[in-house]
Order: structure tokens, then sequence, then C-alpha cells
């Protein structure tokens, strides 16, 4: 067990390595001198080259490699080109949304695919199954910012719309009037349709303002784990044991739940995992539909800006969680099975 | 010779057509991902209306006969913007796997037949790529150079060379040990010709249904850095820069929205019940297993 988990840690202090090469050698490819953008372009190139100096541009590149690694592992990240801040002050701001955010949407997914997966294997092959799948098969097919841009228009565009239609006479009147406590409720709930205000706004609005985002963000997540979760149970209650388990006599659905689900878990506990990382990729898109000031739109923002320590920084920052993730996954993965424990 | 060999052994096609007509996933997927091919290669004779065409006259048009799904803000016709959409959706996604398939597919191969720490390198060379959020990178690779459909195709396309390589790879680690190998390596048959006549015609099942996975990731992908800006450049139109388009016309022209999305939702969803009937129908063990 300990040198299954050391030979795992090493790969993923290996990967970490050869990432952190990845990102500086692209860092060094991206066109546009920095320095310049900061002067702008009436600047002289004196003055351009005494800033590239102070900013250490022009040193050797191993020694700005070696630079950059030891002052990102001491947290002491540089300033950013554009905002003249500290990156740390950016990113410790940007990660108090980007966090809770694919939290929320990460919890979000998960309850809602769990009961979905087993409610449709417990009914395989009858409608309701097919019915569920063919909905995580749209989820799936949906792109989260068309969907993001959907949840806007239903819960705050249309029902201040609908509350202009219902004194209307005709077809739509009447459909306001039928759906009118429902936008009234969604006028109540006052989601924003974007922008946040801060945790500092207090916990409410905060927390409001990630509601939509989260739910969008959840939505393609909750498609591929409700069909993993389906097609892992489908697998495991082929085995012998579930047999045995009906015959002396227990009911179906304690078999599922006790014996099924449980050994189920583990593949679906993966794709967890995996997706950790298209859910960091969600965010970028999704943080821009919505104007969240987190990482992904900082990262964005930053790559058009050039401002190159602060892409670095985040980017490194997002491969390392999403190491640490696998790690994780890969440690639980053997402690759940232990035919694993082995180094292959 | 050796390609003669390849097609004669590659796709089961006597177990496709057998199997494909009763098989509602892939008839399904077929229809769907057939209706987004036609609409977008009649596109590239003839559409409704000229998609640069701006009449503001008729701008943000409802759907009507004349304009079946309205028109945008400039008054250009939609339906005829979401064809030259699907032309330009399914080129980037059609190159992307093609630079998925012919670099990973040997690099997977290669590392399955060699083995020791020529696979150990690529494996973890995989690893490392696998650690980069996709979209971040492709952001990233635009970024460097410049936003643009072909830069996008680049930066989708890297993304597809590790998936293949691990697919190919596992795929043929599977076969390598199997009998008639050896007996091929009896013959005295070098690692090059096994793998082109034996492991690639074994491995291909699995590697189509990884393409059409792929081919749909990478619609959603190009969906998703023309939205951010980065994909196909105006005023050529492409799905994703229609919706951010879209995205501040809510209130006025909600249409606008809604058949860039749907255009996205079928080209996706038919690629991948596709996939999973050709899976169904080309792997026939699987279906027992069910």
């Amino acid at each position: 067990m300990i040198s299954f988990a050391l030979s795992r840690f090493g790969l993923g202090l290996a990967t970490l390595f050869f990432a952190s090469l990845v990102v500086f050698a692209v860092m060094e490819v991206l066109p546009g001198d920095p320095a310049r953008l900061m002067m702008g372009i009436s600047a002289t190139e004196d003055a351009v080259q005494a800033l590239r100096e102070q900013m250490g541009l022009n040193a050797p590149l191993i020694e700005r490699y070696l630079k950059w690694l030891t002052s990102f592992a001491t947290g002491n990240m540089g300033r950013s080109y554009t905002y003249s801040v500290p990156v740390s002050e950016l990113i410790s701001g940007a990660v108090g949304v980007s966090l809770p955010l694919a939290l929320m949407a990460l919890i979000l997914s998960t309850l809602i695919a769990i009961p979905t997966g087993l409610f449709a294997a417990s009914r395989h092959g009858k409608r309701a199954d097919s019915i569920s799948m063919g909905i995580a098969q749209i989820g799936i097919a949906m792109p989260n910012f068309w969907f993001a841009i959907l949840l806007v228009y239903a819960f705050v565009l249309l029902p201040f719309q609908a509350q202009a239609w219902v004194s209307q006479s005709g077809f739509w009147g009447s459909v306001a009037t039928v759906i009118s406590p429902i936008s009234s409720f969604f006028q109540w709930l006052k989601l924003p349709a974007g922008g946040f205000p801060g945790w500092e706004a207090g916990f409410i609005p905060a927390f409001k303002a990630l509601i939509l985002p989260a739910i969008a963000l959840a939505l393609p997540q909750a498609a591929i784990l409700a069909r993993v979760t389906r097609s892992a149970l489908l697998e495991v209650l082929g085995e012998d044991y579930i047999r045995t388990a009906r015959a002396k006599g227990l009911p179906r659905n304690i078999v599922i739940r006790r014996h099924g689900l449980r050994n189920a878990m583990l593949p679906v506990l993966t794709i967890l995992g995996l997706q950790f990382s298209f859910l960091l990729s969600g965010t970028i898109i999704i943080e821009n539909v919505f104007y969240l000031p987190g990482l992904g739109r900082m990262v964005f923002q930053a790559i058009t800006q050039r401002d190159l320590i602060v892409v670095q920084s985040v980017v490194m920052l997002l491969v390392i969680a999403v190491i640490i993730v696998n790690l994780i996954v890969d440690l639980f993965y053997a402690i759940a099975d232990p035919k694993l424990r082995r180094p292959a | 010779m050796a390609l003669a060999n390849l097609k004669t052994l590659s796709v089961p096609t006597n177990v496709l057509w057998a199997n494909a007509p009763r098989n509602p996933a892939f008839l399904t997927g077929f229809i769907l991902t057939a209706l987004v091919f036609v609409a977008g290669f009649i596109s590239i004779f003839w559409t409704p209306y000229d998609v640069s065409l701006v009449t503001i006259s008729a701008r943000l048009k409802p759907p009507s006969l004349a304009y079946v799904f309205g028109t945008d803000h400039f008054g250009r016709d939609i339906l005829s913007m979401i064809m030259v959409g699907a032309r330009n959706s399914i080129t980037v996604a059609i190159v992307a796997v093609g630079i998925g398939l012919i670099i990973g597919v040997p690099l997977g191969c290669w590392a399955a037949a060699r083995g020791g720490w020529k696979d150990a390198v690529l494996m973890r060379g995989n690893d490392v790529v696998f650690a980069f959020p996709a979209l971040l990178s492709a952001v990233m690779i635009t970024a460097i150079f410049g936003p643009g459909a072909v830069n996008a195709i680049i930066a989708i396309g890297i993304f597809n060379i590790p998936v293949f390589a691990r697919v190919a790879r596992a795929g043929a680690l599977a076969i390598w040990p199997r009998d008639f190998i050896l007996a091929a390596r009896a013959a005295g048959k070098t690692q090059l010709q096994i793998t082109v006549e034996h492991i690639l015609p074994n491995i291909m099942h699995l590697l189509i249904v990884q393409a059409t996975i792929q081919f749909s990731l990478g619609i959603l992908a190009e969906a998703g850095l023309s939205y951010l800006g980065l994909g196909a450049q105006p005023p050529s139109p492409s799905w994703g820069r229609m919706l951010a388009e879209a995205q501040t016309m809510m209130t006025i022209g909600p249409h606008t929205a809604l058949f860039p999305g749907l255009a996205i939702v079928i080209s996706v969803l038919g690629l991948n019940l596709l996939g999973d009937g050709l899976r169904d129908v080309l792997d026939p063990r699987l279906n027992r297993a069910k």
C-alpha cells in the first residue's frame, strides 16, 4: 500500500515537473513583449530595455525557469504586468469565486447523477431507462454556455416578459397566466444574470450569483456521470454475488443499494476525478458567460492581455489541482480495491 | 499489399450492414449526422440567402416563411448562417480528428509493439498532456498563433493525439499475446508488418468508435472556442459566435439564441448516438453481455 502510494506520488511529481517545463516553454514562445505592452507603443527602446532588465526578462532561460519555479513554490508569484498587484493576491481573490463554483457544480452533478443512474439501472430495458438515458444524451450534447444562456432567459428575462403577457388575450396570454406563479417565484428569487458582488457583500447575494453558473456547469457532468453510474451498476448486477444475495431472499432494492451501488462506485469515482479537469475547462467559458471574476475568466483575460506571469501561475495552479485530484482518486481506488495495491 | 489487406479486413462491413438497421441508436445517430453533413454540403453551392448580406430593415425578424429560422441583429438569415456554420464545424472537427489519428495511432501502436521504457515515456507524456484542462490549452494555443479556424483545428487536434495513442495502445496490447500474432512472428514477419497487417485491422473498430466520439467533442470544442471569439473570424459564420452575439439580444430576439444551439445539440447528439450504435454493431460480444 505504502509503496503504491509512493510510486503514484512520484509519478504525480514527475508529471508536475514536465508540465512546468511545458508551461514555461509555451510562455517563452508567446509573441508580444510584456515590457513593450506595459510601456505602450510610444515608449523609447531604452525605456523598454530598462523595464525588461528590471522585470528580469533578460536573464538566461534556465535562470528564469528556476527563479519562476522557486518563487512559485514559495507563494511569491511576482506582480501582474497589467494590474501591478501581486499575482498571489489576484489568484486568491479568483479562487474565492472558482472554488465554490466548482464545488457547487460537483455536488449538484453528483446529487443528480447517482440517483438517476440508480433509477435507470433498476429499470433496465424499460421505458423509464430509455427516457432518462435519452435525457442524459441530450445533456452531454448541450454546450454548457448555450445551456447557461437558456437558464438566464428562463430564470431572469422570461419572468419579466411573462408578467407583461398576462394582460394579453390569446394563446400567449393564457400561457403567461398559467405559468405566472412560477414566473413570480423566479422574480422573487432575483437571481442575477451575471456579475459577482463579492463575498464581502454577504453570503446570500454572492451565493445567489453562483447558482445559475453552477447549474450550467453541472449539467454535462451530471449527464456523463449518470451514464457511468448506470453502466457500472448494470455490470455489477450481473455478478454472481448479486445472484447469491437475491437467492438468499434479499429484496431487489436492498441488493442494488447494499451490494450493487457500493461496488459500482469505483468506476464512478474514477470518472468523477477525470471530470475535475473538464470542470476547470468549463469554468473558463461559464465564468465568461456570467462575467464572474474567477480563475477561468482571469486566465482568459490574462492571455489576451499578454500578462504572462498571471497566465503561468494560474495554469500551473490548475495543473497542480488536476494532478492532486487524480492522485487522491488513485489512492482512494487502492483503498477500496485491494487488487490494485500492488504496483503494476 | 499491406494497404489492400487493411481494406479487406478493416471494417467488418457485413456485420455492420446486418446489425445496423436493427440498432435504434445507430439509425437515429446516422440520420441526425447525415442531416448536418447534408446541410453543410449544400451550403457550398446554395444557401437561402447570402450569409454576408446585411439587411437592416429585416433585422431580428422572428421565424417566418421568408426566413425559416428568423434573422439576426444585422438582418442576416439564420438558416443560411447555420448551414455555413455546419460546414465550418465539420471541417474543424474532421481535420482535428485526422491529426489525432495520423499521429496518435502510430505512436500508440509503436509503444505497444516495443514496450519497455519507450512505452513508459510515451504514456508519461500522455499523462502530462492530460494534466492540462483541454480548453485552457486550446485558449493558450489560439492566443499564441492568433484566433482563427486553422489555429482552432490545431488546438483541438493536439488533444486528440494522446487520446488515440491511448486507445490504439490499449487495443494493440490486447492483440499482441494472441496465437495468430505468434504464428505471424514465427513466419518471420517484422513488428511493422504485424502491426499493419494484423494489429490495425483488429483495433479498427475501437478507433472508429473513438473517432466518432472525438468528432463530437471537436464540434463542442470549436463552438466553445468560437464563443470566446477564438474560432473562425467574421464574416465567416460559426455556431459559437452566433450564440455569443445572440446572448446580448435575448430580450428582443430570443430566437437568435435558439437555432444555433439546437444545431450544436443535433450534431453532437447524432455523432454520440452513432458512436454508441457503432460500438454495439461492430462488437457483437458487447451485445451479448448486455
